[in-house]
């Protein structure tokens, strides 16, 4: 069917355009990573650098992930928005294909989550960080980025499906994203955790991603962190559209 | 129809029949089912039993052919605030297929129709609610299809801008378009609609034009208004027997139902007997607010 491509291109131009007209959402994507990028830098980069964790190499990856959690988190915002103002049902009831409204949420967020990544990478290049793995890396480290930002769009627009409020929903987004961030190697190395928490710091998904991304970039085994972290941006990926179809097909 | 929520039975077998090129008004209190009704329609909600056809189409068997015959305006002004009113319409012009040049200039008729010019290059978000509605159903209108659902086009509007639309509503009927619209309010639908279907507790209690409702809830009734108003009670009571009477003492009237003008001359027999000086007497046919509390009074 013509209409699902060009109803999801058309409703994809609509998500980047209400992002663009959205002045914080402009900024969450620009200037929040950045803002990261430069605080834990003044922070915590001499006492790394001393124990031989290269910040201005290993942090961008980091930030990387942050911030395709933080463009999966507008999506909480904007399908709630979409639900609860009727724009949805408007939606549906439009000869466009059941799945178009949810590929365009996909494709604005992931352009969103994009002018992020390269953002940061541009200035993490511009520090100091080096793809000492190669330049061949780079799309694949941009294609690891993106598939994890899809993963958390999904997952993030189910809460966006249920919740009761725009600002609700972004609320509720925020809750996994601490945990997930704090306890990955993303700001410390593995050994800096209790024990007990050291499985969960290597495995969970935000961890797994960003030692791919650091692997990517010259810090790591590109061959068995690469396939893992595409794993389970795919895995979680089809959990959630399973979730999406289940939660929208007609009751 | 047949919809259930859980334990809550919206729609309990509600069944109509809307013919091409008619306005039918789904009139019920709060919670009726009569937006259940629409979204089963509009394909929206799937039937728990029953059928229902649209265009000719099964809303459960080719839901595609139905939304490409309808286009539905939901109970709130589903829009994007960030974009301007003709953004908005060019947007659903090219979801309805229309190349970027005709949904341009699809927009630009449809503001100007709507009186929304002025405002088209505007944010919605800076829109009053009457603009909101009027460019809400100027997105329903970009391609134009056979038949169109408005689930209370006028709820939270004022006077003015509610009999704007109404303006706008009757247009669409003279240019052929079957319109399902629901509704709260009475005189709306009295005032849209070929044909009324009352509906509560998900069914229907009853069906037929404004006329033939009013018609239904009995003859004319006689109302007086006694100069006197300090003597309204003793007006209720010397009529009592001749039927149910309304005391209405804000507007200082008695109401007698179903009253033919023969009853007329012995009610004002009765009370010139008694002295009681009449200021204003008349026959009057009910208004679909007797109608309305008479069905679905015993029930909500």
């Amino acid at each position: 069917m013509t209409t699902i491509v060009s109803g999801s291109g058309l409703l994809g131009a609509r998500a980047i355009e209400l992002s663009r007209r959205n002045p914080g959402s402009v900024l969450g994507a620009i200037l929040f990573p950045l803002l990261f990028f430069a605080l834990f830098n003044i922070v915590l980069r001499r006492i790394m650098d001393a124990r031989d964790f290269d910040y201005v190499q290993l942090l961008p990856s980091t930030i990387v992930v942050q911030a395709m959690l933080f463009a999966g988190m507008s999506s909480a915002y904007y399908v709630a928005s979409d639900r609860l103002s009727g724009v949805s049902d408007r939606l549906r009831s439009l000869p466009i294909g059941r799945a178009a409204p949810a590929i365009g949420r996909a494709l604005g967020d992931l352009t969103r989550a994009a002018v992020s990544l390269f953002v940061v990478l541009a200035v993490g290049v511009a520090v100091g960080m080096r793809f000492d793995a190669g330049l061949v890396w780079v799309p694949v480290f941009v294609g690891v980025g993106l598939a994890f930002a899809l993963a958390i769009s999904l997952g993030m627009g189910l809460i966006g499906q249920v919740a009761s409020s725009p600002e609700g929903a972004v609320s509720i987004a925020s809750i996994p994203y601490l945990p997930l961030i704090m306890l990955s190697t993303g700001f410390a190395p593995v050994e800096d955790f209790p024990d007990w928490l050291e499985p969960f710091v290597r495995n969970q998904p935000v961890a797994v991603v960003i030692d791919a991304l650091r692997a990517l970039a010259g810090d790591g085994d590109i061959g068995s962190t690469v396939p893992a972290a595409l794993l389970w941006s795919a895995g979680l990926s089809v959990v959630f559209i399973a979730i999406r179809v289940r939660v929208e097909s007609p009751r | 129809m047949v919809k259930r929520f859980g334990d809550h039975t919206a729609l309990d077998g509600v069944s109509f029949e809307v013919d091409t090129g008619e306005v039918v008004g789904l009139l019920g209190p709060n919670g009726a089912g009569k937006t259940t009704a629409i979204n089963v329609l509009s394909t929206l909600l799937r039937p728990d039993g029953g059928t229902a056809h649209v265009a000719g189409h099964d809303v459960v068997g080719d839901p595609d052919a139905v939304r490409r015959s309808i286009s539905l305006t939901g109970q709130f002004a589903a829009l994007d605030d960030v974009l301007t009113g003709y953004e908005n319409l060019v947007l659903f012009g090219r979801l309805r297929e229309l190349s970027r040049s005709e949904a341009r200039q699809r927009a630009t008729e449809l503001l100007a129709r709507f009186s929304l010019s002025d405002a088209g290059d505007q944010a919605v978000s800076t829109y009053s609610g009457g603009m909101r509605r009027r460019l809400d159903l100027a997105a329903s209108l970009v391609v134009p299809t056979p038949v169109l659902f408005l689930d209370e086009p006028t709820t939270g509007l004022d006077p003015r801008s509610r009999s704007e639309l109404w303006g706008v509503v009757r247009e669409l009927r003279n240019d052929g378009l079957t319109v399902v619209l629901t509704t709260q309010y009475l005189e709306e639908a009295d005032q849209l609609a070929d044909r009324i279907v009352v509906i509560d507790r998900g069914s229907v209690v009853a069906e037929g034009t404004p006329d033939e409702l009013k018609e239904r809830a009995g003859g004319q009734a006689c109302v007086v208004s006694p100069v006197d108003l300090g003597r309204l009670d003793e007006v209720a009571s010397l009529l009592d027997d001749l039927g149910e009477v309304v005391i209405d003492h804000d507007l200082g009237t008695v109401t007698l139902p179903d009253t033919g003008p023969a009853r007329l001359t012995s009610v004002l027999g009765r009370l010139g007997e008694h002295g009681i000086e009449v200021a204003d007497v008349s026959l009057r046919r009910p208004t679909l607010d007797e109608v309305f509390l008479q069905l679905t009074g015993a029930s909500s």
